[in-house]
């Protein structure tokens, strides 16, 4: 069992993917709707989560701006990219992301890599 | 004097811009051609210096290059933009070389081609590019994050234990259909960007991507059994190529797989460099129908308009081609066994070896 974030601009898209995190076993600690939130509520969650699951494209702070802050803050953080744009794939894995998946996802290829991570 | 007449005819006959400028910016000579671009008469270009007929922006730039060839050299590939008397811009591309009279350099001679239908062709075409790439960008965002809450929504109720049973082959058929619409979002968008960007190329391991995509290939047949063999392995040889090289090889083991009725499909990749050359070639067998002599002419040459040719299931062949192109290789087919197109394809690919260390993430 997993203690989620989601970051993500999409409300509806927090919405699906909490649910199917919940029938997986997992938890979802938090919820940021841009990269620049994500970082304030990662600073502030004692204890903090085992995985963030980010999006890239997001307005006001992008997910790799971000990604490279939390992790300026917490080298230990584990963050995964889930983001429509494989193009950023490198620069996500270059900002510091331990592993990134293009959407859309099923939920076994999510359960999968948060297993091999947490 | 008839050469002095032939010289003429050739320069009042020439389209090109051709003007003489002596040191003082004045104009000592101009042919039809530079009256009839810039709209001046004759009789009007005495008074005219260099300052007049010049986009302010590269008067100086201009003075600066005729003065090195008032000084002797020639100078060549020179971008000027005019301007009319009308106030048009026009832009050219030409030379500028000294004219002598004895050792003494007397003006500065200028051949220039009326460029501006081509820039202005090329200026309308990247705007169009820049506009095709935002909205084929933000429709493969959009259309991906929608794709992404509908599959798992659909998920969310296949997963769940109240749903009803006839309900279940019917989710697992939205689910397929959903992963292909993602899929033709996805090869639209490699589309759009095979034809309007150059290729970022790094380097990336032969064996890996040759791996990769058959990884992927077995995955899309799971009721078949992919027999691929190699005489390469990692770390062997490295190419330049940017993301679609493993569509490449994706295509065409998918092909492969698609029409070999068997359930066990055999491939073989071979590869040798070419001696002399920068590049690799690299074969791709198999033991499937084969390609008629006639359709070995066509096979790369259309666009594949079929469903199938966006549909997940590969970017077709002369995307293949397009991709390799880009890489500065080639791609042709043959028989596996020559002269027998019912044998088998052999898809010979020359790529380019790197000696560089992959860059692989």
């Amino acid at each position: 069992m997993s203690r989620v974030m989601i970051v993500d601009d999409d409300m509806f898209l927090h919405k699906v993917l909490e649910k199917i995190l919940l029938i997986g076993g997992h938890e979802v600690v938090g919820h940021s709707y841009n990269g620049s939130e994500a970082i304030e509520s990662y600073v502030k969650m004692n204890p903090r989560p085992d995985v963030v699951l980010m999006d890239h494209r997001m307005p006001i702070m992008n997910g790799t701006a971000a990604t490279k802050e939390i992790l300026a803050i917490d080298k230990n953080a584990k963050i995964i990219f889930i983001s429509a744009d494989d193009t950023i794939k490198e620069q996500a894995l270059e900002a510091g992301a331990l592993d990134f998946l293009t959407k859309p996802i099923r939920s076994k290829e999510l359960f999968a890599m948060l297993e091999q991570y947490t | 004097m008839e050469n002095l007449q032939l010289l003429l005819s050739i320069i009042e006959g020439s389209n090109d811009l051709i003007q003489s400028v002596e040191p003082s910016g004045r104009f000592e000579f101009v042919n039809s051609a530079w009256l009839r671009t810039l709209g001046y008469s004759d009789a009007e270009v005495p008074a005219l210096e260099l300052k007049d007929v010049i986009f302010p922006g590269g008067v100086k730039k201009l003075k600066r290059l005729i003065d090195e060839a008032h000084s002797g050299r020639h100078v060549s590939n020179v971008s000027v933009t005019f301007v009319s008397k009308d106030g048009e811009m026009i832009f050219t591309e030409g030379n500028l070389f000294p004219r002598r009279e004895g050792s003494k350099i007397i003006a500065a001679v200028g051949f220039f081609r009326n460029v501006t239908d081509r820039k202005k062709t090329e200026e309308e075409l990247d705007e169009e590019r820049a506009r095709t790439e935002f909205f084929v960008d933000l429709m493969v965002h959009d259309l991906t994050n929608i794709h992404q809450e509908i599959l798992s929504t659909l998920e969310i109720l296949r997963l769940s234990e109240d749903l009803p049973h006839d309900l279940e082959s019917i989710i697992d058929g939205s689910l397929r259909e959903i992963e292909r619409a993602s899929d033709i979002v996805s090869n639209v968008r490699k589309i759009t960007r095979l034809y309007s960007m150059k290729p970022e190329t790094r380097v990336h391991d032969l064996y890996v991507a040759i791996k990769n995509s058959a990884k992927r290939v077995r995955e899309a047949f799971p009721e078949k059994s992919l027999d691929l063999s190699t005489n390469i392995s990692e770390g062997q040889y490295n190419l330049l190529a940017d993301e679609f090289l493993e569509d490449v090889f994706y295509a065409l083991l998918h092909n492969s797989m698609k029409f070999d009725k068997s359930t066990n499909v055999k491939v073989t990749v071979e590869v040798e460099p070419l001696r002399h050359t920068p590049f690799l070639k690299i074969q791709i067998k198999d033991h499937g129908p084969g390609i008629s002599d006639e359709d070995k002419e066509t096979v790369f040459a259309r666009l594949s308009h079929r469903r199938e040719g966006l549909g997940g299931l590969g970017l077709g062949l002369t995307l293949v081609k397009k991709i390799i192109e880009n890489y500065g290789g080639y791609i042709r087919v043959e028989d596996r066994i020559e002269g027998n197109p019912s044998k088998g394809c052999n898809f010979i690919l020359l790529l380019r070896h790197s000696t560089e260390e992959t860059t692989e993430v």
